[in-house]
């Protein structure tokens, strides 16, 4: 699979719903996913990603709306027409095939020659880091999480699809395989140029990998745009505190205003930025970082700056204060 | 357990062994062996009652198979229940009693073929040990497995064919073995149902022992078939085995 290989669709979907009986999963959905980048969905579970793309994917029907590849409506096609790459939470993988009867059965149902087979197998296993003389004829019970995760993706990609769609794949992995399956992940993108759409609960992965995230919540997206823009501009108390922690400086019935604990400041040197005393609760250190929580006015405020050689400690009275244009202004 | 099985199976058994060797004279031979397999009167009920068991298997597989893929994976899981009661219900019947209400079936709507009853007995006695393994094996099969087969582009056959299928062998083997092997041995349904197509090695064995006083040849048929089911039931341990492992 050479550069830009594969061009990658633009997937639209307009008002779309789903209903189990009374549930509703999916309420009114309308989103563009770019061609040829990396969109997340992001939200808690139960929230509707995975209906989503499991509907984009043809493989649930929904109850009202559209789905559109490049423009063509594809809402009545089934799964098995719409040429896309699925990369499921379980991976379902099959248990009864080796990683080249894994890899190589979306191409042998495509009819392909079999020396055809072995060429492109051999291609998508080096894509996704694996090597193929020895991972060919490994059993799928052999293989370690990890590896496991990789043969999936390879069997996504190698059938060259339209759209990559991933379940949270990552989901079980530790911290380091995961960070390096994500950086897979972005490279695969750029090497074959193909349209991504990745789901997650983990607003950190959404962060490292995402061109576009698109937050959800209820069966709704309530915030799309790219991650900096989510991050930094947040639209509602619930995207704000789920990328994230928020200090709450103040509210009334119609809005909030917000702050990032990094964006908070301890006794700055700058007298003349707004501000509160309080004292200080506790103090937890991590890594480079350490946070201070202050209680004011009966509130707990969580600080996060750099070690910076000044001391804190417990008891002690601070004024934290802040710059108004890092404040956030959200509609509640 | 084990002194009854000892009183009940094992020393019977030991002395058909004994007995399966002896001759005419009291001598010891294999003779009775020998003729089971040169014998063309013998071959010809082996071969028979080999052909009804088969049939049986592949009827019950042919009838199990959708009802046991429907209750597994289509059927919402209140339906599933109530469906397995259904499946189970008419089994708590006693098999002589089914096997009198096929035959009068089969009277009233005018048949009078032996093997047609036979078959529709043997049928309705061992579909449910082929159903139950063929359920418990789909059951396990995860339905992401098809859904990744689906979007990968297969169709329902090519699913059918390189998924489901090989996915469920461990059921299909446990399944035909045990109705092959309980329907080449059965002798209350041939005898009530199959009239003159009923003679298979249930029936021989009785005729043997009883009517022809021939007890060598039928201790050695015995004893072949007793270590037929031996084995068998080895693979079925073995099959269950990695059932529960996969």
């Amino acid at each position: 699979m050479r550069t830009g290989e594969l061009k990658g669709v633009e997937i639209k979907v307009e008002n779309l719903t789903k209903k189990y009986g009374n549930i509703v999963a999916l309420d009114n959905v309308n989103l563009v996913v770019e061609r040829s980048k990396i969109t997340t969905l992001l939200g808690p579970s139960g929230c509707g990603k995975t209906t989503l793309l499991k509907v984009i994917a043809g493989l649930e029907k929904p109850s009202s709306g559209k789905v559109y590849f490049d423009g063509i409506d594809v809402t009545g096609l089934p799964p098995e027409k719409r040429n896309i790459g699925f990369v499921f939470q379980d991976l379902a993988l099959f248990p009864h095939l080796d990683v080249y009867g894994n890899i190589a059965f979306g191409l042998r149902i495509r009819r392909y020659q079999e020396t055809e087979i072995r060429r492109r197998v051999r291609e998508v296993l080096d894509l996704v880091g694996l090597d193929p003389t020895i991972f060919m004829r490994r059993k799928i019970d052999e293989l370690s999480g990890g590896q496991k995760q990789r043969v999936a993706i390879a069997r996504a990609l190698v059938i060259e699809p339209n759209v990559l769609l991933l379940d949270e794949p990552f989901a079980h992995l530790d911290y380091k395989i995961k960070q390096r399956l994500l950086s897979i992940l972005k490279r695969i993108q750029k090497e074959t140029g193909t349209t991504v759409l990745y789901v997650t609960h983990d607003q950190n992965e959404a962060m490292a990998v995402s061109h576009y995230i698109a937050v959800m919540n209820k069966g709704r997206i309530v915030q799309y745009g790219p991650p900096e823009d989510v991050y930094e501009k947040p639209n509602s108390l619930f995207v704000a505190s789920f990328f994230g922690e928020v200090n709450v400086l103040s509210e009334d019935p119609e809005y909030k205003v917000l702050i990032r604990p990094e964006k908070l400041l301890i006794d700055p040197d700058d007298t003349l930025l707004p501000s509160i005393m309080g004292r200080i609760e506790d103090i937890v250190f991590q890594g480079a970082l350490i946070h201070v929580y202050v209680r004011s006015n009966g509130r707990l405020y969580k600080v996060t700056a750099p070690k910076n050689g000044r001391h804190y400690s417990p008891g002690t009275l601070v004024r934290i204060a802040w710059r108004p244009e890092d404040t956030i202004r959200v509609r509640e | 357990m084990a002194i009854f099985l000892a009183l009940f199976f094992y020393a019977p058994f030991i002395i058909l062994f004994y007995e399966s060797f002896l001759g005419y004279g009291g001598e010891l031979t294999l003779e009775n062996y020998l003729i089971l397999v040169t014998d063309p009167a013998y071959r010809k009920v082996i071969l028979y009652s080999l052909i009804i068991s088969l049939e049986t298997v592949a009827a019950t597989f042919l009838l199990s198979f959708p009802a046991a893929y429907y209750v597994a994976k289509l059927a919402p899981p209140r339906e599933r229940n109530l469906l397995l009661l259904f499946f189970l219900t008419p089994f708590w019947i006693d098999v002589l009693l089914r096997a009198l209400a096929v035959k009068s079936i089969v009277y009233a709507l005018g048949g009078t073929d032996g093997y047609t009853a036979m078959m529709l007995g043997m049928i309705y006695e061992y579909i449910p040990f082929m159903f139950f393994p063929l359920y418990v094996s789909l059951t396990r099969l995860p339905d992401n497995i098809i859904e990744a087969a689906k979007v990968m582009g297969a169709s329902k056959a090519q699913i059918l064919r390189s998924i489901i299928i090989p996915l469920s062998l461990p059921g299909i083997i446990a399944g035909s073995l045990l109705v092959g092997l309980m329907s080449m041995t059965e002798y209350v349904i041939p005898a009530l149902l199959g009239g003159v197509k009923g003679f298979l090695i249930g029936t021989l064995i009785y005729y043997l022992f009883l009517s022809g006083g021939m007890w060598g040849v039928g201790a050695a048929l015995t004893i072949i078939l007793v270590l037929v089911l031996m084995t068998a039931s080895y693979i079925i341990v073995r099959r269950t085995g990695e059932v529960i492992e996969y």
